[in-house]
């Protein structure tokens, strides 16, 4: 019994085209992202995991100006601090020889013997520093191999005051240069950054730090990774007079927050993505079952009268539903697993894990086979309980006549009159059947829902983009200086080839307090009519520097506490540590970093400054020939400690991000796309079956079949606007929902919801409606309409 | 298991209940059957009573709306009467349980349906396969198709068929199960005279080869001819029951 009931379902999924492609397609994309997204996820946190424990991640990073090594003791028996370690960083241009400017990155120094470290860099070529010569480096692996750079071959650094020609002994990772950053820079440039490792000794000698160190990691007990900002606090309290400039915990760690917001975001889709696709499916199996449940309840009712058990009609109807489930859930793991191995792919080029596998779960694939047959399950689970409540008696009989009678919006006389007969048949149809038209509506505002979040992310990130790099960072480069300057050295960077404008900053690391919270921070000195810097509100408005008082960014000031009008204190970290008091002016909108600015003049005007520049930045000629006799005549300069190539970091931008972001985004559209494409097909080849007789009715007395097919298209029409309109709220509460997941010290994602995504949702939506449709017409064209009048269904 | 699964062994399960044979094989005592259709009530049946004989033809004739097919949807166990009793051998199927139930139609009862119902995608074959698994001791499917004159249809599909052959595919599907009644509704309603009169020669070597009890319901007056016993129906009541000591064979019955 069990076994021919088989048979039958076989061969009525072998013969239901349509409809079980529907599903299969809406539940298989739901069960790929499902897949694809947990795959990559727990890939990725695998690979954060085993990395940062295998080499000793630290819990905070200590910026200091210069501290002596003796004075550590001072920082022993803070509760909840394993261990601290001093070391040396600073920024380095590099010369290499294939490269017409010098390319920016950061030198560290490491114990000259080999011992463990906090942040233990792992060797993958060469080997670590030997005894025999003190200008040995390592470099970072990724920008070696970017460069051909070998073991044993020189180059040139430019250290501080000296250009030095090391000798490359190995190459290396290290689990806090996951995501490595350039300066400014919100994409790793695995070209034009690289990570140098020098010895200790060599370090102190060319930096003039002998006994001393400028930055501390350090490791937390498990405990203390709670209260990590009263720890840090204590710690800057201890040291204050050496100048601590900025105390990092790990969450704040830019390399590790980038990782780590990714693998939160992933979560995050890999719930909302599936579940709407899973509804979605759902509530087409729902459809779909309740209407094979009336095309066959002459068969139930046979089954019953031959005296089948209801337990096996009931399973065997339910039977369909979880098959057609498992069906796409299994094709969903496939292309899930397929998906997650081109994320991974991508992620890799992103996060330079020495190796970081794509891997096969299959508890996860078991878990999406199973919600996929969940989802069909609770959606078949009506059409069985149809099935179950079928009297053999009724059931035999056909069907009773669908209900008649005048509907609801027939009492509008006005209205009604207005509205042709098709219209007529249109409302009627869609008023009679209202629990199809609601889950039409459902799944419209769900599919809505899904292609704007899609949509305004990307909008998110493009304003992201252009907020940052062209509105509020307009240079082409920042020159950092080694040390306060006068006026004198703008002009001597003004006759440098292709400069085109050039401005002043003055950058203040102090620390910020308001009531009882305090902040370390750098506040940023412009001039009054600078043209380089435009700090901006949330519409993009450009905010005037004041002539008194801070603009704070937006995260800063919620961070503290802080609105517009309230009173700042804050304390230099450098030089005379005093407090002083100012008023917040504006409160300036941004989504990379934080940024306090102020007037330069009036920071000259409090701090008495005598030299008020420490930075440069400028705007260069576009003539890339130009540009290049700039950085060439740079290196001549004395006195630049680090340059910031804004342009070159835009250009990598658009290289490495925003190339991806349209294969991305193409994707995202298309799996969006199928939940239209999937909900309106189904819906459309179960009218065309249920209204045979109807349409066949229409045909003969003349009506087309692109007449016939108009019907369904207005029907659809109305249900797919009134989704559309009943959608964009639900995907603007998604997209917050995502985007809350991005926000963070380091990079905040925007949450836009402008017309062009209402529109584009709407396009796209039309789009894939309009794909559908051409299968439902398709359909229309190659029935028999005249057999379909004589023939019983 | 997997055979199980996939048909490859047959699966069947069986309640016996037993009863007393002395009472006869049916008997309608009594019944009354309203339908509720909205506000509408309508008496199906009126106080019919009635004795089905084992081994018998038996045609119930009557107009339609008279209520025939409502008499052999409670005959049968497929619906239960508002007033009175059906006995099977002296059981109340009205106090039968939904397994019980489910079991006398399963074992009991052969249904012979006007429009056959087949399943549309299963094989002559394997629709009667699908009933003989139903009871532990069915007749060999392959037997009854042969019987019915369908030995070389075994593996075409309903829609492959003609209206009379689908129709004796139908009569071997009730008759796989071994059933001791057969129950016809209006069997030749949707054929033609001949292959009609070819599906009553059936049913009639059936009831006296077979011993078979058969129950046909009838709006064709002529085909009451064939049977010991016909039963006259007129808006819910019985209004003629008489015995024919010589029956018409089905070929030389006219309509």
């Amino acid at each position: 019994m069990f076994g021919l009931l088989h048979r039958k379902l076989l061969r009525e999924l072998a013969a239901s085209g349509m409809t079980v492609l529907a599903i299969v397609l809406v539940t298989m994309v739901g069960i790929a992202c499902f897949v694809a997204m947990q795959s990559a996820h727990r890939n990725l946190s695998w690979a954060r995991g085993y990395y940062y424990s295998r080499g000793r991640m630290a819990d905070f990073w200590i910026s200091v100006k210069k501290l002596p090594r003796e004075e550590l003791f001072r920082l022993k028996n803070i509760p909840g601090i394993v261990e601290i370690q001093p070391r040396i960083r600073f920024p380095v241009t590099v010369d290499l020889p294939d490269q017409n400017k010098p390319l920016a990155g950061v030198a560290l120094s490491l114990p000259d013997v080999l011992r463990p470290t906090l942040n233990q860099i792992e060797i993958l070529r060469g080997g670590y520093f030997t005894g025999t010569r003190p200008n040995e480096v390592i470099v970072n692996d990724v920008f070696a191999q970017a460069h051909g750079l070998r073991v044993g071959q020189k180059i040139t650094l430019n250290l501080g005051r000296r250009r030095e020609d090391l000798t490359i002994v190995g190459t290396a990772f290290s689990c806090e240069f996951v995501y490595p950053l350039g300066p400014a820079a919100i994409v790793p440039d695995r070209e034009g950054f690289g990570i140098f490792y020098l010895k200790e000794s060599f370090a102190q000698d060319v930096y003039d730090m002998a006994g001393a160190a400028n930055e501390l990691v350090g490791r937390l007990k498990p405990s203390g990774r709670e209260t990590v900002r009263t720890i840090l606090a204590e710690v800057e309290r201890r040291i204050e007079e050496y100048g601590v400039i900025s105390t990092i915990p790990l969450d704040e760690y830019p390399s590790n927050t980038f990782l780590s917001q990714e693998i939160e975001g992933l979560r995050t889709f890999a719930f909302i993505i599936p579940a709407v696709f899973l509804v979605v499916a759902a509530i087409i199996v729902n459809i779909v079952m309740i209407r094979r449940i009336e095309q066959q309840r002459i068969i139930i009712g046979t089954l019953k009268a031959l005296g089948m058990d209801d337990r096996v009609i009931g399973w065997h109807v339910l039977e369909y539903a979880l098959v057609v489930g498992a069906l796409g859930g299994v094709l969903g793991c496939g292309l899930g697993q397929w998906l997650a191995g081109a994320m991974t792919q991508l992620y890799r080029r992103f996060y330079e894990f020495p190796a970081l596998p794509s891997r096969w779960y299959p508890d996860l694939h078991v878990e999406a086979v199973a919600l996929a047959i969940l989802a069909a399950g609770a959606g078949g689970w009506q059409g069985m309980r149809r099935s179950l409540a079928l009297e053999p008696a009724s059931a035999m009989r056909p069907a009773a006549p669908p209900l008649g009678g005048s509907v609801f919006l027939e009492r509008f006389r006005l209205l009604w009159g207005a509205l042709t007969p098709p219209w007529r048949i249109v409302v009627r149809s869609l008023f009679r059947h209202p629990f199809r038209t609601v889950a039409g509506l459902l799944t419209g505002i769900l599919a809505t829902a899904v292609m704007s979040m899609i949509l305004s992310l990307s909008v998110g990130i493009d304003y992201l983009m252009i907020f940052h790099f062209e509105w509020v960072y307009r240079s082409d480069a920042t020159l950092v200086l080694k040390s306060e300057q006068n006026d004198s050295v703008l002009e001597e960077v003004r006759r440098l080839p292709a400069v085109r404008w050039v401005e002043p900053i003055l950058a203040v690391p102090v620390t910020l307090r308001y009531r009882a919270r305090e902040k370390l921070t750098t506040i940023t000195g412009l001039r009054q009519d600078r043209l380089l810097t435009a700090p901006r509100d949330r519409v993009g408005h450009a905010i005037a520097i004041p002539p008194v008082g801070f603009v704070i960014s937006r995260q800063l000031a919620k961070e503290l506490g802080l609105a517009a009008g309230d009173d700042v204190e804050w304390r230099p970290v450098k030089g005379r540590r005093e407090w002083y008091c100012s008023p917040i002016a504006a409160v300036a909108d941004d989504y990379v970093g934080t940024a306090v600015y102020a007037n330069i003049a009036y920071l000259d005007r409090i701090l008495g400054e005598e030299c008020p520049v420490n930075r440069v930045q400028l705007s260069l000629d576009e003539n890339p020939q130009q540009r290049t006799r700039f950085f060439q005549e740079l290196k001549r300069l004395a006195g630049i400690e680090e340059v910031l190539n804004h342009a070159d970091m835009k250009g990598n931008l658009e290289k490495t991000l925003l190339r991806n972001i349209w294969v991305i985004l193409s994707i995202e559209i298309g799996f969006a796309g199928t939940l239209f494409f999937g909900a309106l097909l189904s819906a459309g080849v179960i009218a065309v079956e249920e209204r045979r007789r109807e349409f066949a009715a229409l045909y003969v007395t003349g009506y087309t079949p692109l007449q016939i097919g108009g019907l369904l298209a207005r029907e659809h029409l109305f249900i797919l606007l009134i989704g559309l309109i009943m959608g964009l709220p639900l995907g603007y509460v998604l997209s917050d929902y995502v985007v809350g997941t991005y926000q963070s010290e380091v990079l905040r994602m925007p949450l836009l919801f402008p017309p062009r995504v209402w529109l584009l949702t709407a396009f796209w939506g039309t789009v894939f409606a309009a794909a559908s449709h051409l299968v439902v017409e398709t359909m229309i064209w190659r029935t028999a309409w005249l057999e379909a009048i004589k023939a019983n269904e | 298991m997997l055979g199980r699964y996939f048909g490859l062994t047959r699966y069947a399960q069986s309640e016996v209940v037993t009863g007393n044979s002395s009472e006869g094989l049916l008997r309608v005592m009594q019944v009354t059957k309203v339908f509720q259709m909205g506000e509408v009530t309508l008496e199906a049946l009126k106080d019919v009573s009635l004795d089905i004989h084992e081994g018998e033809f038996l045609v119930i004739l009557g107009p339609s709306g008279s209520g025939k097919s409502t008499l052999l949807n409670l005959i049968g166990g497929l619906d239960r009467p508002t007033v009175g009793h059906v006995l099977y051998r002296g059981m109340d199927l009205s106090e039968f349980s939904y397994r019980n139930l489910t079991w006398y139609r399963r074992e009991v009862i052969g249904f012979v349906f006007q429009f056959y119902n087949l399943i549309g995608n299963l094989t002559a074959i394997e629709n009667v396969m699908l009933a003989a698994n139903l009871v532990p001791s069915p007749l060999d499917p392959f037997e009854v198709l042969e019987k019915v004159g369908l030995w070389e249809r075994a593996n075409s599909f309903p829609s492959q068929m003609s209206g009379g052959e689908q129709q004796r595919v139908a009569i071997a599907r009730a008759l796989v199960k071994n059933p001791p009644l057969l129950l016809c509704d209006e069997p030749t309603g949707a054929l033609d005279d001949v292959t009609g009169r070819q599906v009553l020669r059936l049913l009639l070597d059936l009831c006296r080869e077979m011993k078979k009890t058969v129950v046909l319901i009838t709006h064709n007056t002529a085909i009451a001819q064939m049977a010991d016993r016909v039963v006259r129906l007129r808006s819910g009541r019985i209004v003629e029951v008489f015995q024919q000591p010589h029956p018409l064979p089905p070929e030389r019955i006219q309509w």
